[in-house]
């Protein structure tokens, strides 16, 4: 008689297990029913059959390093067990999450990645309870994160997913300062740097861009020692802003302004000192860096056009030099409300305006001035 | 040297992809306060959290000052083109002039709105109630209560320009007649929330109409109305899916009027404070047709004795979260330990103040 079922087959013997591989390269084995409470480890096995053995382990996501995977299997191990009552969960959940602040992003990094959405939801609560009323400096040190910015940095392109004509020209207006910058340091150490001089002020070229119906005092004013040269530089220049002024009547948006200021441009002459910038402009528009359109490389041509960039670059770099500590201080106080105040007449006013600030002012302002209204 | 090296790349990534990718996730438990805090804090974070736009799909400027001049800058964002929802109850200086420049600045950043919230927006007039709806053809949730400015007119401007909303809230809209209701009845026949507190000009006729006509309403709330009558009342029947009622201080709810409420069986929450003409009679009728009941309050009503609670005890016993029996004096049992023998789940013992 074969009596095949009076073997007791126990439980634990029935245990299986499969195969993780982290990206280091190290694969561990972990039981099933622990893994597959990872919605992510859950498709890989039962849609795509892998998992079995070493040789096909279940590749996790780049952000899962064995101490995280280590972890991750842990909350699943209490987790998976059925019996348990929501006390004792809440209970373990409450010391699981009690660790360091750089790995509880890490955790959520992981967990994340694994589509394991419970332990996201942990420790993104912890988290934001620990930024919750905390100042943008006190966030950067709870998470370590670096307070200045070096000058490539400040430079580095936008991602422009929507592409954003803006944002576009920004990037090319970075592309040309990093050239710049380059060039700069390899001068360095060939001779003493003579600093750059820009003889427009920035309120010359914010008017100059907006079409001259600004009242650009608020914008940009920096206490910094090239006031005297301005003052000078603006004489020199209330010519060439009247023509402007004329020409611009309407107020506009950042990117009309920009459009506008292309055919003004045509007027300005470029400077024989110019053209060499010029050509750095054209390898810029085909380096990899810069992300724009074939479409815009008509603009890029007109030597007037390089030379309103170059100035628009240079005060950029002067306005993130000169305002950026000033601006970052000032957060800590109650930032005023803006800006937008609709007079008699229906037109606006303005003193600094978010969405007319242009280009060059971009970046800078765009941490604060768009922030404004909160 | 490589040591550096490596862990000057590791700061960086930290800083740069790292703490943003995992700061995305976080941000949307984060209030709006904290969440422009993190956008401070590093540009990779801006860039990052700027990029992920369900971040930013609410505007809240609850108690705020210059409360307009803010919504036009915030609205003129890039990052807020697809917001579905906007918060200004008690927010100052906001008015007409404001959501004017809204819809001749910002048209395209409110096609996508959803719910609004001018509560206490007590400048606000009918033409602001029209030009914001002109401005917002999808909205479901408009709230605008404590206005005495907004008058059947502006809601005329509502019906017409928003024809999908379901959640409506007057409440303290003292100038709004039956011919709101009249016109609420008409376009809105799936409207879900309504709240009518305090809209004393409000009779009979007007809410007969509603009654007949929004039968998919889930909550209705009649706070301190008290010329309505049982002809009125009795139409409450109609509305099928009922879960909430507040009826304080219908001076004028009789029990056969409540006789008919009963009928909704769905409902959860009642409340009948200072309903004076109601006696064990009513109350016995809601025991037994509204066994979900959860929230009941029979504040102030003599005309109650110990037999409702009986009645109610033997339906909802398993239901009832919060009664409040103040003021009652028809009923004996009325403390504590005794009322938790009728309804041991009970948490809360007090509802009016």
């Amino acid at each position: 008689m074969a009596e095949v079922d009076t073997a007791v087959i126990k439980p634990e013997m029935m245990k299986s297990y499969i195969w993780l591989q982290t990206a280091d390269g190290s694969i561990q084995e972990v039981e099933q029913e622990v893994a597959m409470f990872c919605p992510m480890i859950c498709d890989e096995i039962i849609q795509r059959g892998m998992g079995s053995s070493k040789n096909n382990a279940i590749t996790l996501p780049q952000r899962v390093n064995p101490s995280m995977l280590s972890l991750v299997l842990d909350y699943c191990r209490f987790h998976q067990v059925i019996g348990r009552s929501n006390k004792e969960r809440k209970s373990f959940d409450e010391k699981f999450i009690r660790m360091d602040t750089k790995r509880l992003c890490e955790l959520t990094s992981a967990a994340d990645g694994l589509q394991l959405k419970p332990l996201v939801d942990l420790t993104s609560r912890a988290l934001a309870r620990m930024i919750e009323g905390k100042t943008p400096e006190e966030i950067r040190e709870t998470f370590h994160l670096p307070d200045d910015l070096t000058e490539e940095e400040k430079l580095e392109p936008l991602k422009n997913i929507t592409d954003d004509p803006r944002i576009r020209l920004l990037n090319r207006l970075y592309a040309r300062k990093r050239k710049e910058l380059k060039e700069r340091e390899r001068l360095k150490n060939v001779e003493v740097e003579e600093e750059c001089v820009d003889d427009r002020s920035v309120d010359d070229l914010l008017s100059f861009i907006n079409g001259g119906n600004e009242d650009s005092k608020g914008v940009g004013t920096s206490k910094n020692k090239k006031k005297n040269r301005r003052r000078k530089d603006q004489q020199k220049n209330t010519s060439s802003n009247h023509a402007i002024e004329t020409t611009h009547k309407k107020e506009s948006n950042c990117l009309k302004s920009v459009h506008d200021d292309v055919e003004i441009n045509n007027n300005l002459q470029s400077s024989p000192s110019e053209r060499s910038k010029l050509q750095d402009i054209q390898d810029d528009m085909f380096s990899p860096q810069a992300n724009f359109e074939d479409g815009d490389i008509d603009d890029e041509f007109d030597p007037a056009i390089q030379e309103k960039i170059d100035r628009e670059v240079e005060d950029f770099e002067r306005i993130l030099n000169s305002d950026w500590p000033e601006r970052m201080l000032s957060l800590g106080r109650e930032r005023k409300p803006t800006v937008i105040s609709a007079n008699g007449n229906g037109s606006l006013s303005r003193d600094v305006s978010c969405f007319t600030v242009p280009l060059l002012t971009y970046n800078c302002f765009r941490f604060h001035c768009d922030t404004h209204y909160c | 040297m490589e040591e550096t090296e490596a862990r000057a790349g590791g700061d960086l990534k930290w800083s740069r992809e790292t703490v943003p990718k995992v700061l995305r996730i976080v941000g949307t438990r984060l209030p709006q306060r904290d969440l422009i805090s993190l956008l401070l804090v590093s540009p990779w974070l801006h860039r990052t959290l700027v990029s992920c736009s369900s971040l930013w799909l609410a505007l809240d400027f609850r108690e705020m000052n210059n409360a307009g001049s803010r919504l036009v800058a915030a609205l003129s964002l890039f990052r807020y083109q697809h917001v579905k929802q906007i918060n200004l109850e008690f927010a100052q200086d906001i008015e007409d002039k404001h959501l004017d420049l809204l819809k001749t600045k910002c048209l395209d950043s409110l096609q996508e709105l959803e719910s609004l919230n001018l509560n206490v927006c007590q400048k606000i007039s009918d033409r602001g109630v029209e030009t914001i709806t002109s401005a917002c053809p999808i909205l479901k949730v408009f709230s605008i209560y404590w206005n005495v400015r907004v008058t059947d007119i502006g809601m005329t401007h509502l019906v017409k320009n928003c024809k999908h909303i379901v959640d409506l809230n007057l409440s303290g809209c003292k100038n709004i007649t039956d011919k709101s209701l009249q016109l609420i009845a008409d376009n809105y026949p799936d409207l879900e929330l309504l709240n009518l507190t305090r809209c004393v000009k409000l009779t009979d006729g007007g809410l007969q109409q509603i009654l007949l006509k929004c039968s998919s309403l889930q909550s209705l709330n009649l706070y301190a109305l008290s010329s309505f009558t049982d002809e009125a009342y009795k139409k409450i029947s109609l509305l099928a899916n009922l879960r909430f009622l507040d009826l304080c201080g219908a001076q004028n709810l009789s029990d056969q009027g409540l006789s008919c409420i009963a009928k909704c069986k769905n409902l959860v929450s009642l409340n009948l404070t200072w309903c004076v003409r109601v006696t064990d009679v009513g109350v016995i009728a809601i025991a037994q047709g509204c066994t979900s009941l959860e929230f009941l309050s029979l504040f102030g009503i003599v005309g109650v004795t110990d037999k409702c609670l009986e009645a109610l005890s033997r339906s909802c016993s398993n239901t009832i979260m919060t009664l409040d029996v103040n003021g009652c004096i028809g009923i004996k049992g009325r403390r504590r330990d005794e009322l938790l023998q009728y309804f041991p789940y009970l948490r809360c013992f007090k509802v009016h103040s």
